[in-house]
């Protein structure tokens, strides 16, 4: 027995030694977050956080412009992502434009510097250095601003992708993850609503321009586009369908007209700001390729430093470093007019001969033609030609990319040239002003507001350097709707707006389902070609992919509190 | 607040520090008593005869196999860890590369328990957690491995994927006896695959242009010219033959002393090695090698003092200093390098003087090896080890009390001298001169710059224990021991935060009869990584043994000389997951964007994942019935069956987090895995006069499972998606049906959605019937490169002077992904060559027959993705080692005043049979593993 005393005895005092202090982690500084709170540097980098998950333009889908999911091209490679638009084969399982995780992020980190920027007062500066107390003050409260803003806008991007969503107001509770799962979609109108008003309160209080150091913050003119674009789509056929009796999906009532007249408004308020801070630009093709200088006619840009991926992924084959990339569909050169207004016709025999002579300006703007010159010498599109068929990797459609893309870079020496991407400008606005006055009073009426619908188009239409013939009086909404949709489609080509365009159009099945064709040039001498339309590729598309699924994981996530969207 | 902290924790450390000098059993106690725990279950002839025909240690109630130096020295090559192939059952040893300096193997215990992290053993050498490749093998005296809960007891909360325990050698009584081992061998790679030469390649590339629907690059003038291969114009490189030499020399030798009288026992041993590696032509700059070099020096010595009747101490020292010379490219680049380069690309544009290359490859092998410089890589350890033990007997009798203090300093430096070179494409023969007409040059001719790519690291680790031992006999039958046991140690890495353990054990014997043994225990261990209330962790262990043969109905069995079933059951865990410090929420940085005018983005923070402030041990749950006996005198007959279920698996969260939150979460303790299986070890043992003879065979069989381990669902139908349910490790693809013959074929067949096919491709399953075949249609082929049971056999005789060992070991159940080697199985992926393994690609002439998918020259991501297609079975049975030796007779020796003379010759890894034979079935991408033909001395006196 006085064996196990003994052991006993060393035993607890052995364990009294293991108290002692020896594991002592020498832990590094890591920021929490009251020591971000007192740092105004660590505030101004944790403001920067919400803005690095906004859309980027360029190459959304891997290396492939979303254009080429569109009828605006095809991109070049069978096995880049983006062709999974094209077959079909994209569902709740995998999807290559799968957004819902990343905006949601960006969310959290709009409430997360709202939240802690509603507590922070920097009181101990006013008494001892009142200059700084000011600046602080007001950067914070700008700050503050913009990301309601940004909260708007990354609800945007969610809703014109899946209808009605969630809607997190503030930084949720990870500690409580069943309370999370029970989370319901909100109705479209509820997310349209918040939206709103959250621009409405960006709109009061953000300034008009902004200084040099400052160019891409957000101003009061962007807050206004995006509430006008968001009131645009919450209009449009896809939300308002008839018989709908899902408010996740779209309104269930009937008052369109009155969403049509809001829409206007929202537009004409952007309007109203040219031309003394917006104006459009006097050159169309200088506009895609600003460098890193501010123009008037761009509302929120997005600025992406020197870079030329871009030029890399969309130069022809033909050029070193080249690898051609998008390549832009005959369907979008037919849409462009001839000089004098009238649509183009490959059975008119002498448009078919010279297809690209006499034609709206913006075509060679926005589309490498055959013979042009771009990047220092003459693109040879034709069979055999150095940037033609049947090259390893050369443009399947007879175009390739011109807007957005710089020329005379040399890829092999690696140099580079500022981008930005322009979200919103004002030429989108007209459009969208023009699209919901003719849908509210028609084409020539201009009811309350200083512009009718006709008018509106025809600013843009007559833009220096493009000209093109005014849209005539007198005709009817439907009318005016087809050419409108067509004014759209060639002035926003590849700026992002087609492939959402047509599905809230409702005519997703028709065109984003359709023929994409291209053409064949056959080199008759060094001025003469043959030009034959061919069919490049049949797309798949099917009704239920105007809204795209809810990703499969969140749906078994929330046990099934998210409402996966119709036949998915 | 602070103050009082401080306050008590000065006298906690005088507390303790009076304890200490009571001490409580260490880890070299431990290491001790588990050695005396320790059943031998080995290959060498002087264990099983014993005066008392019982086994060593045959007290002990855990799961413990060792095997002496002796046999590990005649198995061994130059690396320690490649010694134990086959010896141990339970221990997997997987050779991962014969790279000079990296050749040590990976292991594993009863196969892989857990899908986190990592499965390797702690490794502890003379008590204390250390490198097993940086000891001599010379000094080693035996290696122990502890599987079970019972024998990992006191190292519970590190001990989770077992222990293995390295024991050196000591002083024993007597004079000086000197011993000096000599080798001295040649090297050679095994595993060459082999590509097609020019001339070939050249028609296959048109072959596959065509059935791309592109037009040959290749006319036949120039095929015709690669046939007669002028090393300039039309070049037909075999690289591997031109930079890999067959044979490259090794020699190690080690000088050591032991010996004692009642005061003082020492060993003391001095070793080099030098290994060369087998690149070719690297001699070709003043003054540096580019050739892959290791050299080191280590000495040891380990000193048993006693000072006085009742205290013993022991002072060791160990020390080695380690050179590596390699080239500056990487390994891996360098042996991809040597399976794609064009073959149609000349070594030298200029006789013997620029180096060829083009514009897509400008850095041909010749120069990647040779030109680009050399690293050095100095590596130096020491380690010291003291202790002390104190015999209590005259304040308890049977008390003993012990103190030990471990040293363990290790300090690299990395540097490198590099440079590049021009190279030059040959773009035809100048008419008048007859020399070739050269392109511009890709890259640049520089001079050696110097780098120092890693800078110099320095890692510390300090070690103390303290123990306990209580040893007394309660009545004539029966025994009581008992220990307590306290470690401690810190690793001091630069840059880092330390890693700290520390643990008590206490441990409970109790022998009644020599019969019915009883151990009980508890291990108390903590760790640094996680948060206060989650360190520390208790980790019981409970064991039994019954010796039948010591009952009185076998105790005069003439047969079974000795018969023990034992149990076990307990827990053990591993603190070592991967993940420290996640108890804090914290904000680190996030994405960038751009204002203003400037070409420099803004940087931004944002929240990490948040906190998890309950991470704590990994836990295993062991359970073993084991059966040990020795019949016949000479044969020892031992079985286990074993399992083990691992909990707290650190998985991520991203199942069950929403991503409406918008941040992520750490992760958690959640995952859960489970293994099982059965070891088998018999052991022969027979001398008469002249002769004897020994046979050691074990065979292990190791089966896992994943519980749960937190995956995504998949859609309904393709549930053997799912890894949860499988083997650790198993790996997934698509089921091959065949080729797609025709267009029509590929009309009606599903759509696969890994790109455009074309006939000749690979067709796949539509596992779920939705008619596609994509991600949803992976399951589960084949098995992984782990093999499924283990065979390991020693054999061994001895005839007058000559003697003879052999070491086989077998790996079954095991298969190989063809895809981890693509520049050799993959024709043309990446722009690289054809071996000799594509065979009969199919072609629309040979549809009936093809037997590999069509050649292409473009990336095919629908046939070169994993599928059953590329996975193939490769069993292997390796002859490890055989020795033969001759002693030389003890009157001839004498003569020379030599006690022992032995000359032997040892050849390593000589023959290996597999169903994959194409190449090494063990190392199939990166440098090979050797085999070698080695001579040797030993020489004592």
């Amino acid at each position: 027995m006085k064996y196990f005393k003994n052991i006993g005895a060393v035993l607890l005092l052995g364990i009294l030694f293991t108290a002692c202090n020896f594991i002592n982690p020498e832990e590094f500084t890591l920021r929490s977050a009251d020591q971000v709170k007192r740092n105004f540097s660590s505030l101004g980098s944790l403001r920067v956080a919400p803005f690095s998950y906004l859309p980027t333009g360029y190459n959304t889908i891997g290396n492939s412009w979303l254009a080429s999911a569109s009828d605006e091209a095809e991109e070049v490679l069978v096995t880049e992502s983006i062709q999974n638009f094209n077959i079909g084969n994209w569902n709740q399982y995998s999807n290559p434009d799968n957004v819902w995780a990343k905006n949601y992020m960006g969310i959290r980190k709009a409430n997360d510097f709202s939240q802690m920027a509603d507590t922070i007062t920097w009181y101990e500066w006013k008494l001892s250095n009142p200059t700084a107390y000011n600046d602080r003050v007001f950067r914070t409260n700008m700050w503050k601003n913009e990301m309601f803003f940004l909260r708007g806008f990354f609800y945007f991007e969610l809703i014109k992708r899946y209808g009605g969503v969630p809607l997190i107001k503030e930084k949720l509770n990870m500690a409580r993850l069943d309370s999370i799962a029970s989370i319901k979609r909100n109705s479209f109108s509820e997310c349209v609503e918040y939206i709103v008003t959250q621009c409405d309160t960006a709109i009061k209080n953000l300034p008009v321009t902004q200084v040099a150091a400052d160019y891409g913050s957000v101003t009061k003119g962007a807050a206004l586009a995006l509430k006008a674009r968001t009131l645009l789509y919450a209009a449009s056929d896809l939300f308002n369908k008839s018989g709908n009796s899902n408010p996740v999906l779209g309104y269930t009532d009937g008052n369109r007209q009155q969403r049509w007249i809001r829409a206007a408004e929202a537009c004409k308020a952007v309007l109203d700001m040219a031309p003394a801070t917006y104006a459009l630009n006097n050159n169309y093709s200088a506009l895609f390729l600003l460098g890193s200088a501010l123009n008037k006619e761009v509302i929120f840009e997005c600025r992406r430093g020197a870079i030329n991926s871009f030029e890399a992924a969309n130069y022809s084959i033909g050029f070193n470093g080249g690898r051609t990339g998008t390549c832009p569909s005959q369907n979008l050169v037919d849409a462009y007019e001839m000089k004098d207004g009238t649509a183009f016709s490959w059975s008119n025999p002498a448009q078919a001969a010279d297809p690209y002579v006499n034609r709206d300006p913006r075509l060679a703007m926005t589309v490498v033609l055959n013979n042009a010159t771009f990047n220092g010498r003459k693109i040879e599109l034709w069979e055999g030609g150095k940037d033609g068929l049947p090259l390893d990797r050369a443009s399947k459609t007879g175009y390739y990319l011109s807007k957005y893309v710089v020329q005379n870079l040399d890829l092999t020496k690696s140099q580079t040239s500022y981008h930005q991407w322009l979200n919103f400008r004002l030429a989108e606005m007209y459009l969208s002003y023009a699209e919901a006055m003719n849908e509210a009073y028609g084409p020539d009426n201009k009811s309350i507001y200083t512009l009718t619908a006709r008018e509106a188009v025809n600013l843009v239409r007559a833009r220096t350097g493009i000209a093109m013939p005014a849209f005539p009086l007198g005709m009817t909404a439907d009318q005016f709707r087809t050419r409108l949709r067509n004014e759209r489609r060639v002035e926003l080509a590849f700026e992002d707006h087609r492939y959402w365009d047509v599905r809230r159009w409702g005519i997703g099945s028709s065109v984003l389902g359709g023929d994409i064709r291209g053409v064949k040039i056959a080199m008759v001498d060094a001025t003469h070609f043959t030009y034959s339309p061919y069919l490049v590729e049949t797309r798949t598309y099917n009704s239920k992919m105007d809204l795209y699924p809810i990703p499969e994981d969140e749906v078994v996530k929330s046990k099934g509190s998210l409402a996966q969207n119709p036949g998915w | 607040m602070k103050q009082r902290n401080t306050y008590m924790r000065q006298l906690k450390v005088k507390a303790g520090i009076f304890l200490l000098f009571f001490g409580t059993a260490c880890a070299a106690f431990g290491q001790n008593a588990a050695n005396a725990k320790g059943t031998k279950e080995v290959a060498d002839s002087s264990s099983v005869k014993s005066a008392s025909n019982l086994p060593v240690n045959w007290e002990n109630t855990s799961s413990i196999s060792t095997v002496t130096g002796k046999t590990i020295y005649k198995g061994s090559s130059y690396s320690p860890g490649n010694a134990l192939y086959g010896l141990l059952p339970g221990l997997t040893v997987i050779q991962r590369s014969g790279e000079p300096g990296l050749e040590d193997p990976d292991f594993r215990i009863r196969g892989n328990g857990t899908f986190g992290n990592t499965n390797y053993p702690l490794v502890l050498v003379d008590g204390f957690e250390h490198d097993l490749n940086t000891i001599a093998v010379e000094d080693i005296e035996s290696i122990s491995v502890l599987k079970d809960a019972s024998a990992n007891l006191l190292y519970g909360g590190r001990a989770a994927n077992g222990v293995i325990v390295v024991t050196t050698k000591r002083g024993a009584l007597g004079k000086a006896k000197v011993s000096v081992n000599v080798m001295r061998g040649m090297q050679s790679p095994m595993g060459s695959p082999k590509f097609l030469g020019s001339a070939d390649y050249a028609t296959m590339y048109n072959q596959a242009l065509a059935s791309d629907g592109l037009p040959a690059v290749y006319t036949d003038t120039q095929i015709q010219d690669f046939r007669t291969g002028d090393p300039i114009y039309s070049p037909n490189v075999d690289w591997r033959k031109e930079l890999v030499r067959n044979n490259a020399p090794a020699t190690k030798a080690n000088f050591s002393v032991t010996g004692g009288n009642n005061v003082i026992q020492y060993y003391a041993s001095v070793g080099y090695q030098l290994i060369e590696g087998i690149y070719d032509h690297t001699a070709m700059h003043n003054g540096y090698s580019t050739n892959v070099n290791t050299g080191n020096i280590n000495f040891r010595s380990n000193l048993d003092i006693k000072f006085t009747s009742d205290l013993k101490v022991k002072f060791d020292m160990y020390g080695q200093i380690i050179d590596k010379n390699t080239p500056v490219a990487s390994t891996a680049s360098i042996w991809n390098a040597l399976n794609s380069y064009p073959s149609t690309i000349p070594i030298y544009a200029l006789k013997d003087s620029l180096f060829g290359g083009t514009s897509v490859f400008p850095i041909n092998p010749m120069g990647l090896i040779n030109e680009q410089g050399y690293r050095s890589i100095h590596e130096r350890s020491l380690i010291f080890n003291a202790s002390a033990e104190y015999n209590l007997r005259k304040l308890v009798k049977g008390l003993v009390a012990g103190v030990r203090f471990g040293y363990d300093n290790f300090y690299t430096v990395n540097s490198a001298w590099s440079k590049t070179f021009e190279s030059y494409t040959v773009t035809g023969k100048d008419p008048a001169t007859g020399e070739p007409l050269l392109s511009a040059p890709f890259g640049k001719n520089t001079d050696l710059v110097y780098s120092n790519p890693s800078g110099d690291n320095q890692s510390l680790r300090l070690n103390l224990d303290g123990y306990l031992n209580y040893n007394t006999a309660i009545g004539s039958d029966q025994k009581l021991a008992a220990q307590l046991i306290y470690h401690q140690d810190k690793l001091a890495l630069g840059g880092e935060s330390p890693y700290y353990n520390q643990s008590l054990s206490g441990v409970v014997n109790y022998n009644m009869k020599n019969r019915y043994l009883v151990e009980m225990g508890l291990n108390y261990s903590g760790n640094e990584a996680f948060n206060k209330g989650h360190r520390f962790a208790f980790f019981p262990a409970i064991s039994a043994g019954w010796i039948l043969s010591n009952e009185s109905f076998l105790k005069d069995n003439s047969v079974i000389n000795f018969l023990k079933l034992r149990a076990s059951t307990g827990t053990v865990g591993r603190s070592n997951l991967g993940y420290r410090f996640i108890y804090r929420d914290y904000y680190t940085g996030g994405g960038s964007y751009f204002f203003g005018t400037g070409t420099s983005a803004t940087g931004s923070i944002i929240e990490n994942s948040l906190a998890n402030p309950n991470l704590t041990f990994e836990k295993s749950n062991k359970s073993e019935i084991g059966l040990e006996s020795v019949l016949w005198k000479n044969i020892s007959f031992s079985a286990a069956w074993f399992y083990e279920k691992r909990t707290n698996i650190v998985i991520s969260q991203s199942n069950v987090v929403s991503s409406l939150g918008g941040v992520g979460l750490q992760n958690v303790n959640g995952g859960e895995a489970e293994k099982s299986g059965i070891e088998l070890s018999l052991n022969i043992d027979k001398a008469f006069k002249d002769w004897g003879y020994f046979v050691g065979l074990n065979y292990t069989v190791m089966k896992s499972k994943v519980l749960y381990n937190g995956e995504l669902p998949v859609p309904t139908g393709s549930e053997y998606n799912y890894t949860t349910g499988q083997p650790i490790g198993q790996p997934y693809g698509l089921e091959f049906v065949g080729f797609f013959q025709s267009d029509q074929d590929i009309q009606s067949s599903p759509k696969q959605q890994f790109g455009l096919v074309k006939p000749g491709d690979m067709k796949y399953r539509d596992k779920n019937n939705d008619g596609t075949v994509d991600d949803y249609d992976v399951g589960p082929i084949g098995h992984s490169t782990f093999p499924q049971s283990e065979l390991g056999l020693v054999l061994g005789a001895n005839y007058k002077g000559f003697d003879i060992q052999g070491v086989l070991q077998a790996q079954l159940g095991r298969d190989i992904y063809l895809g981890s080697n693509p520049y050799v199985y993959w024709p043309l992926i990446n722009n690289g060559r054809i071996s000799t393994y594509v065979d009969q690609s199919w072609t629309d002439a040979n549809k009936a027959t093809a037997k590999y998918p069509r050649l292409t020259t473009v990336s095919n991501p629908n046939n070169y993705r994993s599928s059953d297609f590329w996975f193939k079975k490769a069993d292997f049975l390796r002859l490890r080692s055989v020795e033969i030796g001759y002693n030389l007779p003890s009157q001839v020796a004498s003569r020379i005043k030599l006690d022992k003379v032995r000359v032997f010759v040892r050849g390593m890894n000589l023959v290996t049979m597999s169903n994959f034979t194409y190449e090494d079935p063990e190392t199939m991408v990166g440098y090979p593993a050797m085999k070698s033909y080695n001579l040797g001395l030993n020489v004592q006196f």
